[in-house]
């Protein structure tokens, strides 16, 4: 909160002196908080705004998780329609959030993009609360597919202004910051709902009072709207300053430009699914593993399970960073997927203290996911950036709902044993498509798995020959 | 490279182990032993007209079946609900022999003797053993953990049901044939106590190998007896409450007993479930050796599944002979007119274990009313798990395809590589002029 209101106060004066924009810095905006050009400005406004603007989104999508016994009390509704409200906002997510991408590369931009799907996210939880309001489960239902369709695409606008902001300076550790924000978003949410609708029970009981304490959720989603209404006004105001050239008309993508999307793209796309679908749908199932075969009880088997998340949470910057200073992201995408496989393995085989299997999961994941999203940004063009994250997003839902499906038919049918042999096959999916990935690379100039420093130097270099083009 | 590398050698020592475990299977895949079953219900009860009445009156019931073979290898089994539920095996060699029941004697204060081998020339009582369960017991588990011995829980928090005190259906006078014998009881006294609900023990003979069609899947023998243990629509005393069942393990020999805890990677035929628990009567001597035999797991609803599981809890073994009740208990039972008076035997080893069903957070036994517990009683080695074809195909061809392609792609691009080095030293000029139209 006091970021933001720090933000309103600095970004006045900013506005007063507006329309000598491309001159001198004035004011404000010549010192470090607010010149785009400097380090203070972007990581400690920017940045802190970028990984806020899907906070709110976070944290409604986990609301019903978080009150899931008092909800199915309070709406008599059983664990299937209960369920539902996650099915409503993921399914719909297997195509829309591609088109989401497209609409922010093609008609709106990222800001007003981000804005837009903000106004969704927002629109949906308070029709989600209002549905719980008047005891209806199709309103809230409806809600949260409107949730979904901004909450999806959100986080595609998210991804496109970090590679805005960070391309080339530190965009492993801001995909690894994202990641973990994401984490703290539901965590909160997980920790605070339910002691606020006890608060709430106090005066008001039943269903309108888990509207009311949905409501707060929806709060949550204006304060991300907001900063995100900043963020726009910030990075229109850096375009300006810093002359980001703006694309021009017939640079703008085709929907039938997808198809020319260079194959590692799609390697990498294909790694996204493969190794998204071996971690996620084995947490989901992995509570009763845990309690079965290493015979903790329900609480340390709650623990162990969310090991993961909370590992990723505070490993995923710190590992982004260190790939930022390191260069090599086809390695370190490997390296995760190789751990992950061991990982699978040790937990399948073995009786091994299921707590060490976890962690070293949590640590490979978020060395992955910080090593595999900024790459999309060094093969795909910034006009078609949008697009291209949308359609990973799209593939990843896609891929995560029908094996999460998948999963639970397979234990229910042949046990653990053979579910984890299925997550391995599909790491190995991803290992195959992680090694064709570096020999394309290798054969076709290695700009993906360059060192940080080659890449810096490449870097310069580009900038110093189009800096001699223009002369 | 040295990733992919890297990533062979540990797929591959688990697949050789796997194959090693194929070929141990297929070594060890001896031929099945067959057995012909012949149940009676109410054996011998021409000869004992008046006594077999007021049994069948008490709900006293009585199946004997000999499970036998060519070479007169036999097992007997005595189905009883004589004072509480009782199953007693019997293996005889030698020459053909049947169990005979002096109801007269058996249902007299003292029925010592009354259960013995008819026509014994040449026949060898080789092993004999029982199982009995005495007792259920529910209690309040007020902080959901499922555990009998929690330190927590008081006296009042308890309530033990004599099985002598429920009355067992009658069964009826003729067999039919499936060898399936079920004990149900809907009365429990004292009779404020009793309700609708309803107890059940149901015997399932096997004549030869095979596997349960339904979940936990236990493999059976021809040694082997299955049974389900099934407590539904019980209305219980506590909203929290909890059931177990106490069983006695009653052994013609003088052995430690013990409960052996069998872990498993592999879950395949009942998911969920890691850990097999045999309760040998004589682990030293396999062939001299009864076993009750189970899997830590129990279901909450009739159709049976990975959902409806909870689990199962057995405790340290425990020694009876000074416990008043659980004497009695025991000689109430037609063990009694097997072994005789199994307490003063010194060649008679005697332990009873609770098994406990629920685990904290299933909901306790109210959440579904219904509770069924499945095991198996038999001779000799208790019959053990083994990974299945299916699985090794899946697990070799999951990992192996994978890991082939990796090493042949790697080989290739290798391959390519080294023959296009040369080249590409040679056309090293070339490789700039190539980069040099994309400038202009």
């Amino acid at each position: 909160m006091g970021d933001q209101k720090k933000e309103e106060t600095e970004s006045s004066p900013l506005l007063s002196s507006g329309s000598s924009m491309d001159i001198e810095l004035q004011g404000c905006g010549a010192t470090p908080f607010c010149n785009p050009n400097s380090f203070v400005h972007r990581y400690f406004i920017v940045l802190v705004l970028i990984c806020f603007l899907s906070f709110g989104s976070y944290f409604c999508y986990d609301n019903p998780a978080a009150l899931q016994d008092t909800m199915i009390n309070d709406l008599d509704i059983n664990e299937s329609k209960f369920m539902a409200f996650y099915s409503f906002y993921s399914w719909p997510n297997v195509v829309l959030c591609m088109f989401g991408g497209y609409l922010i590369d093609r008609v709106f931009g990222v800001r007003l993009g981000a804005i837009i799907f903000s106004i969704f996210v927002t629109c949906g939880q308070v029709l989600f609360a209002f549905g719980s309001l008047l005891d209806s489960y199709a309103v809230m239902c409806l809600g949260r597919f409107v949730f979904g369709i901004g909450g999806e695409s959100l986080a595609v606008a998210q991804n496109t202004y970090a590679v805005k902001w960070f391309q080339g300076k530190a965009l492993n550790m801001v995909f690894g910051l994202q990641l973990s924000f994401s984490r703290v978003g539901s965590t909160v949410n997980m920790n605070v709902m339910q002691p606020i609708y006890d608060y709430i029970d106090q005066s008001t009981h039943g269903y309108k009072c888990l509207g009311i304490a949905l409501f707060v959720g929806a709060f949550m989603c204006i304060f991300s709207l907001i900063l995100g209404i900043i963020l726009a006004v910030l990075d229109k105001r850096a375009d300006n300053i810093l002359k980001r050239k703006n694309v021009a008309s017939e640079e703008m993508i085709k929907f039938r430009d997808i198809l020319t999307f260079p194959f590692p793209f799609w390697l990498i796309s294909v790694i996204c699914v493969a190794y998204y679908v071996a971690v996620f749908p084995f947490i989901g199932l992995g509570l009763v593993f845990f309690e079965m075969k290493f015979g903790l009880s329900p609480t340390s088997a709650n623990a162990v399970n969310s090991l993961v998340y909370i590992v990723s949470a505070v490993a995923s910057p710190v590992f982004g960073f260190l790939i930022d200073r390191s260069g090599k992201n086809v390695f370190w995408v490997l390296i995760g997927i190789l751990v992950t496989l061991a990982c699978h393995m040790l937990l399948a085989f073995t009786f091994l203290n299921p707590y060490i299997a976890m962690i070293i999961m949590g640590l490979s994941y978020s060395v992955l996911a910080s090593a595999l999203w900024p790459m999309v940004a060094l093969i795909i063009p910034a006009h078609q950036l949008g697009t291209a994250y949308g359609i990973m997003q799209a593939i990843q839902n896609l891929g995560l709902a029908v094996i999460s499906l998948t999963a639970g038919i397979v234990v229910d049918k042949n046990g653990y044993l053979i579910l984890e042999v299925f997550f391995m096959a599909w790491l190995c999916l991803a290992l195959i498509a992680g090694v064709l990935l570096y020999l394309w690379d290798a054969s076709n100039g290695g700009k993906l798995n360059l060192s940080a420093k080659i890449r810096h130097l490449e870097d310069a270099k580009l900038a110093a020959e189009s800096e001699k083009a223009l002369q | 490279m040295a990733i992919a590398a890297m990533n062979k050698s540990v797929p591959i020592l688990k697949l050789t182990t796997l194959w090693i475990f194929v070929w141990i299977m297929v070594f060890t895949s001896t031929d099945a032993l067959k057995r012909k079953l012949q149940t009676n219900y109410w054996p011998n009860c021409k000869d004992f007209q008046e006594s077999c009445n007021i049994a069948r009156s008490l709900g006293d019931n009585v199946v004997y079946t000999k499970a036998s073979t060519d070479q007169n290898d036999n097992l007997h089994y005595v189905f009883s609900t004589i004072g509480i539920p009782t199953v007693m095996l019997a293996r005889t060699t030698g020459a053909d022999a049947d169990l005979y029941f002096e109801w007269d004697q058996l249902m007299s204060n003292d029925s010592t003797n009354s259960v013995f081998l008819k026509n014994t020339k040449g026949v060898k009582v080789e092993y004999m053993y029982a199982v009995t369960f005495t007792q259920l017991i529910e209690y309040n588990d007020t902080n959901d953990h499922a555990d009998l011995t929690n330190k927590e829980l008081e006296q009042k928090n308890f309530i033990f049901r004599d099985f002598r005190n429920f009355f067992w259906k009658t069964l009826p006078l003729m067999s039919n044939g499936d060898n399936e014998i079920v004990f149900n009881s809907t009365t429990d006294s004292p009779a404020k106590q009793s309700n609708n609900g309803s107890i059940s023990f149901s015997f399932k003979v096997h004549e030869n190998d095979g596997r349960s069609s339904e979940l936990p899947a236990l493999v059976y023998s021809a040694n082997v007896t299955q049974f389900d243990f099934v407590l539904a629509n019980y209305t219980p005393s506590f909203s929290k409450s909890r059931f177990a069942l106490e069983a006695v393990l009653v052994s013609l020999t003088d052995s430690q007993m013990s409960i052996n805890e069998v872990d498993s990677i592999d879950d395949e035929y009942s998911p969920g479930v890691f850990q097999i628990n045999n309760w040998l009567s004589n682990p030293k001597k396999q062939h001299i050796s009864g076993f009750l035999q189970w899997k830590p797991v129990s279901y909450l609803s009739e159709s049976r599944s990975r959902k409806s599981a909870t689990k199962v809890k057995h405790y340290k073994l425990a020694d009876i002979s000074d416990r008043e009740l659980s004497v009695e208990q025991v000689n109430s039972s037609i063990v009694l007119g097997l072994f005789g008076h199994v307490f003063e035997r010194k060649d008679v080893t005697v332990k009873a274990s609770n098994i406990s069903f629920g685990l904290s957070g299933d909901g306790f036994y109210l959440e579904n009313n219904y509770t069924v517990w499945s095991a198996s009683i038999g001779y000799g080695q208790p019959p053990a798990d083994a990974l299945s074809t299916t699985v090794i195909i899946i697990i070799s061809a999951g990992l192996g395809i994978p890991v082939i392609l990796i090493i042949f792609g790697g080989i290739y691009t290798i391959f390519r590589r080294t023959r296009g080095r040369s080249g590409y030293q040679a056309i090293n000029n070339g490789s700039i002029n190539r980069s040099n139209p994309q400038v202009n």
